[in-house]
């Protein structure tokens, strides 16, 4: 297994994860606990949009991707403020329009796409240096700017409306953590895929729920777990030629199933 | 009398869709006010445009001396089911956030903040739950938890919206009492639908229903509420003195 290290996909695929487990584990935390679960599906859906107009073009896929995601994301805030859309058709649109894009360019791009499946379920073992830099990049504004301002942070997704009556910069902080969640999103793309990335934003979160109400140990623990779970992942689909990605979701699925036994255990110990 | 704010001639709608016309209302010092109405009758947008919470079309919404630095002075207890009860937060923390200003943001929380905290944690008699997460709690405890945050901020007026829904006769008891005490020291806006047993604690009454009839005394009677355009029922309770509630109609005091 160690021998593994030497190769340098592998140690890509590595530190990939790590930064995936924390980015994700900060801004999953954030999503699952203001209900926007659904809004980062229509991101993660309306970025393969960006994907399809970059092959097209001949760019950086991930670019694309990440123009498209910014994009929808401040979309989907900006008609839930201003509304005259609801907030769930409004996502249920970027979603499918992003999707449609995505395969009406991929189909005229030309010549064949070989990468497209691994956009949709993920292809952590192909991850590049650039893309190292820019989760790199994302991972290290999340840390800082939950650390710097985290109960601003938890005020503002607790009770906005209170927030504002107390005069904190709400929209803006609004935006800006729907921004930094629409780049996780796009960042973590590349370990999942399109159509599995949404797990990596729950299910960590999920199991850590089980064990404790806090959101700052809820993140914390959802950052161990995904970096637990996709190692394990990584290693049962490296030596059973399964994907990786969706390998992943099936460990970190069965961290969840576990974690519920135990908790149901600990519980009935207790009373 | 030291007034607090001034509403002059104010409309407020949502997406030009007018809710409120051409409203007024002075609030001064030492003011309880109640504030009754049939539902959708504008009471809450009242209470977010005080608040900025939602921006008026016209008219005037004047601060005046204390209220200057209007929102850091003014507690808010929401209506309730707005917020996410299983949102993973303390109670400490919910009430915390009632500290929470432009400073306090990009400082963080001092000790003197958190000492205000256990002392209102204390005033409240919520010692025994202060540090659980908030989705444990019944809603007549959330509800204390709510007023708490409201007031940690000792503000000059505390605007309170329906805080009688969803909790115990014990706690309404409790709760009324103590927005008595509270009312020595800051003015008090209170919205409920339940005009029997406010009438015993406020000053005054305010019908809002698309406009604004302010009714200068606690008392008021069907016939009243009728000419404001207040289409409420009186509900009166047991323990209520029915003294307060002026009715001309024998049959009003039977339930
Ligand atoms: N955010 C909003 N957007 C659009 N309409 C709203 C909004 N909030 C309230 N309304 C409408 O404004 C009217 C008054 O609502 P509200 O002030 O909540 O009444 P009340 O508190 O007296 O029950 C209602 O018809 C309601 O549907
Ligand atoms: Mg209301």
């Amino acid at each position: 297994m160690l021998e593994l290290i030497n190769y340098t996909f592998f140690t890509n695929a590595l530190i990939a994860t790590l930064l995936t487990a924390i980015s994700c584990g900060i801004i999953g935390t954030y999503i699952v606990s203001r209900r926007m679960v659904f809004i980062g599906g229509g991101i993660t859906h309306a970025s393969f949009g960006g994907i399809g107009i970059a092959y097209y073009f001949g760019l950086n896929p991930l670019f694309g991707a990440a123009v498209f995601a910014v994009l929808s994301a401040f979309g989907i805030n900006y008609f839930t403020y201003k509304g005259n859309i609801r907030q769930d058709s409004s996502i249920a649109i970027w979603w499918s329009l992003g999707m449609a894009i995505g395969i009406v360019f991929i189909t005229l791009a030309p010549g064949y796409a070989p990468n497209l499946m691994s956009f949709l379920f993920g292809s952590i073992l192909t991850v590049t240096t650039s893309d190292l830099v820019f989760m790199g990049i994302v991972t290290l504004v999340a840390i800082l700017l939950f650390t710097l301002f985290f109960k601003l942070i938890m005020m503002i997704a607790f009770d906005e409306e209170f927030a504002r009556t107390r005069n904190l910069p709400v929209t803006f902080f609004s935006y800006l953590l729907m921004m930094l969640s629409a780049l996780v999103i796009v960042a973590s793309i590349r370990v999942s895929g399109v159509i599995l990335v949404l797990s990596l934003l729950t299910l960590p979160q999920a199991t850590a729920n089980l064990f404790t109400k806090s959101f700052k140990t809820i993140m914390i623990t959802s950052i161990a777990i995904g970096l637990l779970g996709m190692i394990a992942g990584l290693m049962v689909s490296y030596y059973t030629n399964l994907p990786s990605g969706a390998t992943i979701i099936l460990v970190l699925t069965t961290f969840f199933g576990l974690g519920k036994l135990l908790s149901k255990i600990a519980f009935r110990q207790i009373s | 009398m030291d007034k607090l704010i001034d509403i002059k001639n104010l409309t407020v709608g949502y997406n030009s869709k007018i809710v409120l016309e051409n409203v007024s209302l002075t609030i001064n010092k030492n003011d309880f006010i109640g504030i009754i109405g049939p539902n959708g009758g504008g009471k809450t947008t009242l209470l977010k445009a005080i608040l900025g919470l939602v921006e008026p079309i016209s008219g005037e919404l004047c601060f005046c001396d204390e209220l200057k630095n209007r929102r850091s002075n003014i507690g808010y207890l929401p209506q309730v089911n707005k917020f996410d009860s299983r949102f993973p937060v303390s109670v400490f923390d919910v009430i915390l956030s009632g500290l929470a200003g432009r400073k306090s943001w990009k400082q963080g929380f001092m000790k003197k903040e958190k000492d205000r905290v256990n002392e209102i944690i204390g005033q409240l008699g919520i010692e025994n739950y202060a540090h659980k997460p908030i989705g444990e709690l019944s809603g007549g405890q959330m509800q204390r938890v709510f007023l708490g945050r409201a007031i940690v901020s000792n503000p000059k007026l505390l605007i309170l919206d329906e805080p009688d829904t969803y909790v115990d006769n014990q706690f309404e008891n409790e709760l009324y009492q103590k927005l008595k005490e509270l009312n020595e020291r800051m003015a008090i806006l209170l919205v409920s639908h339940d005009v029997g047993t406010i009438s015993s604690y406020v000053k005054s009454i305010a019908c809002v229903n698309g406009e604004l009839y302010y009714h200068p005394s606690n008392m008021i009677t069907p016939e009243q509420l009728a000419s404001y355009n207040c289409p409420i029922q009186i509900i009166t309770h047991g323990s209520v003195p029915h003294t307060v509630l002026k009715t001309h109609h024998p049959h009003a005091h039977k339930h």
